[in-house]
């Protein structure tokens, strides 16, 4: 009976790992989609609707399930400039670096410049950021399956050995 | 409304936030900055000229990106017509150099001089002119003397009982922030925020069956457009530039079309002429 529960406790154990460790890479491939998503949004919003950054990155975050954009929003609010609302908003560098640097360098630059420079500073961000999702996607369609796999077979062969 | 501070000082360096602070809020009209040349304030009775803050080109520039909310594109079409409006209704005049494509303005750039006019609500200032309405006004003055203020308050009082058209083509007359109008308008008042004057005009006329349409600083530009209001049996309520109604008038090539000519005095209105 305990052997038979601590069988059961070893396989769920270790599913859940594996089962976790699935889960977070493709949590970072839809975070990675919903930022596309967000930026190919406040293209659509610069170019026909001419909101201001702080109206959009509050109303975009929201929509696209991305606090830090909301938070970015409301520090452009209260006045301060889109490199500053970054930098106080991103305190650490995010999990995939090339998208941290694409951004960085996006709020480092956006709101200074007439309509045209401001599509394109975005264009360039997607365009490296697209490069990046591309990659974590590819890593997810590998990994993920395989890490579940892991999961359940290392726990049966943990549970086989300790039988 | 929030005041001053948070409106416009909010925009400036700290050293002359704290020389703004010792005006008194009401009196202040203009606030001039120029590259390289001493800051100036106008109030209503007095020019102050502060020779210890010279802004740098760098200083204006930042200035300029904290009043665009730092979103520089969305204010350029307004910036190439020489102004923008912040929130609060406050208009900034910009100089510079044009960049100029094909005979028209596409942008602005080495901006070196900002003049923020600061909006008031003055109520029931419109107070006289009320029982004239419904009827065609022109209401003339130099620049200053209150032509906003005076158009603002009469869309307020008539928008009380008729339906009034507001077309705000400079965003001063009812302030938006984000579309929310920051003066009261009137609870009948119909506002097209930033919109030319001859496509408002038709969109209120088609969608919004104004008896009166408001518009602000009117050039001759726009005579086709308050003729088609003219022709819809509409009411138009319009300032212009000028002290004298006749000469304005033949400038504006308008001689028969309005009903009365009304003449501000600095902040008050000094005499409704019938035309």
């Amino acid at each position: 009976m305990i052997k038979g529960a601590g069988i059961l406790l070893i396989l769920a154990l270790s599913a859940t790992l594996g089962f976790d460790a699935a889960r977070r890479l493709r949590t970072n491939t839809r975070q990675l989609d919903r930022l596309l998503q967000l930026l190919n949004a406040l293209k659509g919003e610069l170019a026909f609707r001419h909101t201001p950054l702080a109206v959009a990155f509050s109303s975009l975050g929201e929509r696209f399930f991305l606090p830090l954009f909301e938070r970015i929003g409301e520090e452009i609010a209260a006045g301060s400039c889109p490199r500053d609302a970054f930098r106080t908003v991103v305190h650490q560098e995010l999990s995939e670096p090339e998208v941290y640097s694409a951004l960085s360098d996006l709020f480092g630059s956006i709101g200074s410049g007439d309509l045209m420079a401001e599509l394109n500073r975005i264009d360039y961000a997607v365009s490296r950021i697209s490069v990046s999702y591309e990659e974590t996607r590819k890593k997810e369609e590998r990994y993920a399956g395989m890490c579940r796999s892991f999961g359940i077979l290392g726990g049966l062969l943990l549970a086989l050995i300790f039988v | 409304m929030k005041g001053l501070q948070q409106e416009v000082f909010v925009f400036f360096h700290p050293e002359v936030q704290q020389l703004l602070r010792q005006l008194s809020p009401d009196g202040i009209e203009e606030i001039r900055l120029r590259v390289g040349r001493p800051l100036v304030v106008h109030t209503a009775d007095r020019l102050y000229t502060y020779r210890n803050f010279i802004p740098s080109m760098e200083q204006i520039q930042e200035i300029l990106q904290k009043m665009s909310g730092h979103s520089y594109y969305a204010f350029v079409d307004e910036i190439c017509k020489g102004f923008f409006t912040v929130p609060g209704g406050h208009r900034v005049g910009v100089a510079g150099t044009p960049v100029l494509e094909g005979g028209r303005i596409i942008n602005m750039k080495h901006i070196t001089s900002l003049n923020v006019r600061i909006a008031r609500e003055v109520k029931d200032c419109a107070l006289p002119l009320l029982p004239y309405l419904p009827a065609n006004l022109l209401i003339l003055s130099p620049p200053g003397f209150g032509k906003t203020t005076v158009l603002r308050d009469l869309a307020r009082l008539a928008g009380g009982s008729l339906k009034v058209g507001l077309i705000d083509e400079r965003g001063e007359v009812c302030a938006a922030a984000n579309g929310e109008p920051q003066f009261d308008i009137g609870k009948m008042t119909d506002t097209l925020h930033l919109c030319p004057k001859s496509i408002g005009a038709e969109i209120l006329l088609r969608g919004a069956s104004p008896q009166i349409i408001m518009m602000d600083e009117l050039s001759s530009q726009d005579i086709p457009t308050v003729r088609s209001i003219f022709s819809a049996g509409v009411k138009v309520v319009a300032t212009a530039h000028g002290d004298h109604a006749a000469d304005t008038l033949r400038r504006l090539e308008m001689s028969h079309c309005f009903d009365y000519a009304v003449i501000l005095g600095r902040h008050r209105i000094k005499e409704v002429i019938s035309l």
